[in-house]
């Protein structure tokens, strides 16, 4: 698996991105639908109440690690609003706020 | 003009003119028809600032020099202004009106004159007679209150300026332009000198003419003035009567029998007053941003000064210091030993809005944080402290936008 951003640095001087993904796991139903995820540090998954939005981020292609990404805002059980996204590229899903 | 069971008016005017020494009057009936002269209080320019019609008659005018009144009118009474029993009367005179309307506006500056909204009172007056019969019963007569019925204020307030004192003048809707026409443009009180000095050089005298004027030409040579000296002068006058807004606030008062006149009498009276106010449920938990003080002096004059701090105080000791720094000051007491003295604790808000500053204590603010960052290098080998800096405030991918950069500190 090749990250979508490096592991920042603790260097002095160092760029640290705000913001940046943290890895997620999820399960889908039957159909491939998510139902339920389970974030990073986290005990236990959290089924998913309902999806808010859903979006497409397609960018940088003409570079070498193109960015395509498909974002869902979420609630979960608890109330929890949430965004994810699917890395389309690794096919990996990741936690980021908007 | 015509009257008739009720005419076609929205608005009442209450014009008081020449308040301060109709106030005084009211307080010595027996200088009635007297000349009197109001002088500055002590510190200000010593200069008319406002006389009676007897003074005016003897040569008295605003702006003179008070030592000519006397060779001009040896027998004129000249005043101190009384602010605190000029302000006392209005607002009783405001109080009592509010009986006969439910909207009752003051006029800007204590200017003598109050608006009331007529809407609806026909039911309860039935003629516009009993109506001005009812607004004069509350008026004292001293007063010389002068009334103006109009299609809106300005038509109420000229209207009023143009009746005879204890009378009035009614103006129905449908005459307004009629009654404005030939009178003098200067009854536009809102207007700048300039302005009016200006419509005089172009011949405009009357609202009559300033009227004949087209709007597109008013507004482009004179603005937003110039518009709405146009609607006025044709009678469209849709300004509400606005009721004064309530105002929260928490007041005490003591009398005393030995005048007080030095500062640190006057700050344990007002120790004693704040110790009250303070106490006071209603401001458990609430801040205080300005102080009222009302003083009745044994010169026979009043003082009144409002102090705002430069933050809310929600102690008594902060506000008893923010005000001993104000009484300490070159004229920051009264000018006579004080007999009586209200305080009134005005601008309540809730504790938590107390605002630091956020520049002025910089310079402290910087060596707290450089000594956090010494502690924290100590703790973890390195500064975990950082900058939030834009990169590609325009990308797309939310990671790329900000970035945090160590701090150098």
């Amino acid at each position: 698996m090749r990250p979508v951003i490096s592991k920042p640095t603790r260097r002095t001087g160092a760029l640290r991105p705000l913001n940046a993904p943290s890895p997620l796991r999820i399960q889908t139903d039957a159909t491939g639908r998510v139902v339920s995820i389970w974030r990073q540090g986290r005990l236990t998954p959290r089924t998913i109440a309902t999806i808010q939005d859903c979006w497409r981020i397609d960018d940088e292609w003409w570079r070498e690690h193109a960015v395509s990404r498909l974002y869902y805002e979420l609630v979960l059980d608890d109330g929890t609003l949430l965004t994810i996204y699917h890395d389309l590229v690794a096919d990996l899903w990741f936690e980021q706020r908007r | 003009m015509r009257r008739q069971s009720w005419p076609d008016v929205r608005v009442a005017c209450v014009w008081i003119a020449q308040l301060p020494l109709r106030v005084e009057i009211l307080r010595h009936p027996a200088w009635d028809g007297r000349p009197l002269v109001l002088g500055g209080a002590p510190g200000e320019r010593k200069i008319v600032q406002l006389c009676s019609p007897e003074a005016e008659a003897a040569g008295v005018r605003a702006g003179l020099p008070l030592r000519e009144v006397v060779p001009l009118c040896p027998e004129a009474i000249v005043l101190q202004p009384d602010p605190v029993r000029t302000a006392a009367v209005l607002e009783s005179v405001l109080a009592d009106l509010q009986r006969v309307s439910p909207l009752v506006e003051p006029g800007l500056n204590d200017d003598g004159y109050l608006y009331l909204d007529l809407r609806g009172l026909r039911a309860m007056y039935g003629d516009l007679a009993h109506l001005e019969e009812a607004i004069q019963a509350v008026v004292p007569p001293l007063l010389r209150p002068r009334l103006g019925f109009g299609s809106g204020k300005f038509a109420a307030a000229v209207a009023a300026r143009r009746a005879a004192p204890g009378a009035a003048q009614v103006v129905p809707a449908a005459e307004t332009e009629a009654f404005l026409g030939p009178l003098s443009v200067r009854h536009l009180l809102f207007l700048e000198p300039d302005i009016l000095q200006r419509l005089e050089l172009l011949g405009l005298h009357t609202i009559g003419e300033l009227a004949a004027v087209p709007f597109n030409a008013m507004q482009a040579e004179f603005g937003p003035s110039g518009a709405y000296a146009w609607r006025l002068a044709h009678g469209k006058d849709t300004e509400p009567v606005v009721a004064r807004p309530v105002i929260t606030s928490i007041q005490d008062g003591l009398r005393f029998d030995d005048p007080l006149g030095s500062v640190e009498a006057v700050m344990a009276a007002i120790d004693q007053l704040l110790a009250h106010t303070f106490a006071q449920p209603a401001l458990l938990g609430r801040s205080v941003r300005q102080v009222r003080l009302r003083a009745l002096l044994s010169d026979g004059t009043s003082w009144e000064r409002q102090y705002t701090f430069k933050e809310a105080l929600s102690t008594r000791d902060a506000a008893r210091r923010a005000l001993k720094s104000k009484l300490d000051l070159p004229n920051g007491l009264p000018p006579a030993p004080i007999e009586e003295l209200a305080l009134e604790l005005l601008g309540l808000g809730g504790e938590a809005v107390r605002q630091p500053g956020l520049f002025i204590a910089r310079a402290r603010q910087l060596a707290e944080i450089a000594e956090a960052a010494r502690q924290l290098r100590a703790r973890y080998g390195r500064l975990p402290l950082y900058h939030a800096v834009e990169i590609e405030p325009w990308s797309r991918i939310p990671e790329r936008r900000w970035a945090l950069v160590t701090c150098d500190l």
